[in-house]
């Protein structure tokens, strides 16, 4: 022990209290910083043969629950996945209507019969076969309406899967670049905490896109897999192929090669719910886009396709040929069974009844093929229209196959079915997202504390102000020896 | 790890998340407690929306049926009033032109024959009465008169008279009849209208039958007795005084016997209009029902409403005063 001894420990002393503080002040300014794990300085006393001498700084921790962090990405991830599909579903109930609202798909239907009992009683009045064709038109247009929202919503869902494709690839690159960095860092024996929290910034960009599970490798080099096992970094970054395609029509669809599937490395991979990459936001969109909307699309079909062939019928309107189109056309021709997708987009009133297509009003009531006006009270045609969207009928396609139903109860099943797929998947988001939220609390809670930072200063403070006291009392005594 | 510390973002993030729910109910129980129905039908139903779907439907069906009832029930009062009007037009008619015949006093009879052509032409002009655009008893052709002018009629009556060659007043009433009843006279020359309408449905299982048309054999009758009444005092096919007399007496007679005939029709006619009443009562009443069911589906108890209101609304007020003071609790503030 001697006084330099005293000194140099002190001195010591000062710098790791400088050093704290600076970690101090480094955590308070990233308070508020995502991703940002707290720095705490690691010391340890340090030694000279068999006696201690000072305080010996180790290094820098940077202060992260993995395990936490990583079930936080997987419920990210699923928290995603279930939202967007419930967004889907969302968006088709709002586009249908709700039966209780009479601008609904089901609301359109109704107002068709009502009109079509109304113009029945007074066939005569041009203000209810107006009333008829109108009505007629409105269920027509909501059709086309609800399946471009389908076509849509599947156009989006392709646009976010080739943006969420480029976010994937950029962030595997930087983070195989971080990789290195890190690796050198530690290497050379600096603090990597920054880089650190880059990459798992980075990390966190992706794993709501796919959940990604993350495996420590040497000198704090990291591999990432997806959940579903597919290698998405393992020294090399992989790259994940998609083109987007832009306009989507009905029938173009993944199997027809029309729309793109998804490649690692240049290798297909599945986009299913069970494949590798399964779980999260790209394979969500994925499944709207191949899965979910063209089922919607095929129901919408398969009503507009009953709607139709209950008016293309000679026995109901007998001035019609075998080969005319009925009050609803296929682009204005007559339906085919062959031509079955995507009807509902291009389902039309017959302009031979549409007084701003030179079509006739009269013709509502006395045939579509009628060449001149008939007897005026003539009300054949109505009530046989109206029986026809009454009539319970075999269903040819769509998930209500077999079963005899009218018209207005099909619509009104479709979208009650929608309806509960939504209340499901609302509901099993709504527990999703809750665990996704309670993780991040938790993770948060591991966050920056500025009471505790400022506790802990008071505390650096306090040793800095003790330490240079032993360096002035240390001068005392050698100043005293010196003055002997 | 051992919680002794809080990240301050957790605690943001609590408050933000918790305001965020709070502010979200609130809106939720105000919409509902300002509709009065539930602001999330699917989850309320459980995903079922057919029932409420079909109660829909009905709701709306109703309503073009309450369309259909009111102008049945429009139609069937014309129809009635029409035939009255044919009644009061006939009802003294045949006594009279009968008394006056046989009083054999050819100015009287002569004036009766008068008034007989002039109620012909009344009777024509009530079978062309129209409620708003329909003519009554047309049939389907709604949009023309249902009988020619009295003219047309008479005209076609007497070479139809003369052609059969009827000299005797038994022999004219036979051509007159045989027209009524050939298919290329009345009904093609006097009636203008067309087929019986269709019965019209006036609940989804109800049907009124309002096909009455100038073509009824009743109403066909009274044109015919009174045409011949015209017939006589137009005189151009009447050979001789006597002649005249004798027809004018048939003419009569088949007037009386033609009454009963009426009488009946217009008891059909109203057993029409009960139906539509009766259609109309149901309707109503269905509707009610409907609408009341809908609203057990749908609606939210206000009470529970407000309730949920004012819970949300108090805890928002406590947790932004939480905000506050939990703002001011830093340790910053305090280090001087």
């Amino acid at each position: 022990m001697s006084i330099s001894g005293s000194m140099s420990s002190a001195l010591s002393g000062l710098t790791a209290a400088a050093r704290s503080a600076e970690l101090i002040s480094s955590n308070i300014a990233n308070a508020l910083t995502e991703g940002y794990g707290r720095r705490e300085l690691e010391v340890t006393a340090r030694r000279l043969g068999n006696t201690g001498q000072g305080v010996k700084i180790v290094g820098v921790s940077r202060e992260i629950n993995q395990a936490l962090v990583a079930d936080r990405r997987i419920a990210d991830a699923n928290a995603a996945s279930t939202a967007q599909q419930s967004n889907f579903f969302t968006r088709l109930e709002t586009v249908l209507g709700s039966p209780t609202e009479s601008s609904s798909l089901s609301g359109k239907f109704a107002n068709f019969d009502s009109a079509l009992i109304a113009a029945s009683a007074e066939p005569e009045s041009s203000v209810r076969q107006s009333n008829v064709v109108e009505a007629a038109r409105g269920l027509a247009s909501h059709f086309r309406t609800a399946s471009k929202e389908v076509q849509t919503m599947r156009e989006e869902a392709d646009k976010r899967i080739a943006t969420q494709v480029s976010v994937v690839n950029r962030a595997l690159a930087a983070i195989a670049d971080l990789n290195q960095n890190i690796s050198s860092s530690v290497g050379a024996g600096r603090d990597p905490s920054a880089l650190l929290d880059q990459r798992q910034q980075l990390i966190d960009q992706i794993s709501s896109i796919i959940p990604i599970r993350e495996i420590p490798r040497e000198n704090g080099r990291i591999a990432l897999y997806s959940a579903g096992g597919a290698s998405l970094l393992e020294g090399k970054p992989a790259i994940l192929g998609f083109s987007a395609v832009g306009v989507i029509a009905p029938d173009m669809t993944l199997g027809s090669g029309a729309l793109s599937g998804l490649t690692l490395n240049g290798h297909p991979v599945s986009t299913g719910a069970t494949g590798p990459l399964a779980g999260g936001a790209l394979i969500a969109d994925f499944t709207i886009r191949d899965q979910l909307a063209p089922r919607a699309q095929s129901e919408l079909d398969s009503l507009a396709r009953d709607l139709i062939f209950r008016f293309q019928d000679t026995a109901l309107d007998p001035t019609l040929t075998a080969a005319d189109a009925g009050l609803f056309t296929d682009s204005s021709s007559a339906f085919l069974t062959a031509n079955e997708d995507g009807i509902a987009i291009r389902i039309g009133l017959n302009t031979a009844v549409d007084p701003g297509a030179a079509g006739q009003l009269w013709r509502i009531r006395d045939g579509l093929g009628a060449v001149t006006a008939g007897p005026a009270g003539q009300s054949a045609l109505f009530s046989a229209m109206q029986s026809a969207l009454n009539d319970p009928r075999p269903i040819a396609s769509g998930q209500f196959a077999g079963d005899d139903r009218d018209a207005l109860s099909l619509s009104s099943n479709l979208v009650s079915v929608v309806t509960n797929n939504r209340v499901q998947l609302e509901v099993e988001a709504g527990f999703s997202a809750a665990r996704a939220t309670a993780l991040q609390s938790l993770e948060l809670q591991g966050g920056v504390d500025t009471d505790r930072e400022l506790q802990d200063l008071l505390l650096v403070e306090q040793a800095y102000a003790a330490n240079a006291k032993v360096i002035q009392t240390a001068d005392d005594m050698l100043k005293i020896l010196l003055g002997m | 790890m051992a919680v002794n510390s809080i990240g301050d973002m957790a605690q943001t993030f609590m408050l933000r998340r918790q305001t965020t729910r709070m502010k979200q109910e609130a809106s939720v129980a105000a919409q509902e407690l300002t509709t009065g129905y539930t602001a999330n039908v699917g989850r309320k139903l459980g995903g079922d929306l057919t029932r409420v779907a079909g109660l829909e439907v009905t709701l709306s069906r109703l309503k073009g049926y309450r369309h259909v009832t009111d102008m049945a029930a429009m139609t069937s009062n014309a129809m009635q009033s029409v035939l009255g009007q044919i009644d009061a037009l006939t009802e003294n008619m045949g006594p009279s032109v009968l008394n006056a015949s046989n009083m054999e006093s050819p100015r009287i009879l002569d004036t009766f024959l008068k008034e007989g052509t002039a109620n012909f032409k009344a009777v024509l002009a009530s079978l062309n009465s129209k409620v708003g655009d329909r003519t009554l008893f047309a049939g389907i052709a709604t949009n023309g008169p249902a009988v020619a002018s009295s003219d047309v009629i008479l005209a076609a009556l007497e070479a139809a008279i003369s052609g059969a060659g009827a000299v005797t007043a038994e022999d004219m009433q036979t051509a007159v009849t045989a027209w009524f009843d050939d298919p290329a006279g009345f009904a093609s020359i006097g009636y203008l209208g067309g087929a019986a309408s269709a019965p019209i449905a006036v609940s989804a299982e109800d049907r009124a039958d309002l096909g009455v048309t100038a073509m009824d054999p009743a109403i066909k009758g009274a044109v015919k007795s009174l045409a011949m009444i015209a017939l006589a005092d137009r005189g151009t096919v009447i050979p001789n005084p006597e002649t005249g007399l004798k027809f004018t007496r048939l003419a009569g007679s088949a007037l009386m016997q033609n009454q009963s005939d009426r009488t009946y029709l217009a008891g059909q006619i109203g057993l029409s209009q009960a139906r539509i009443e009766q259609a109309q009562t149901r309707n109503e009443a269905e509707g009610a029902a409907l609408r009341l069911a809908r609203s057990d589906l749908l609606a939210v108890d206000p009470y529970e409403a407000a309730t949920r209101m004012e819970a949300a609304q108090t805890q928002l007020e406590t947790l932004y005063s939480v905000t506050a003071r939990l703002s001011r609790l830093r340790l910053v503030d305090f280090l001087r």
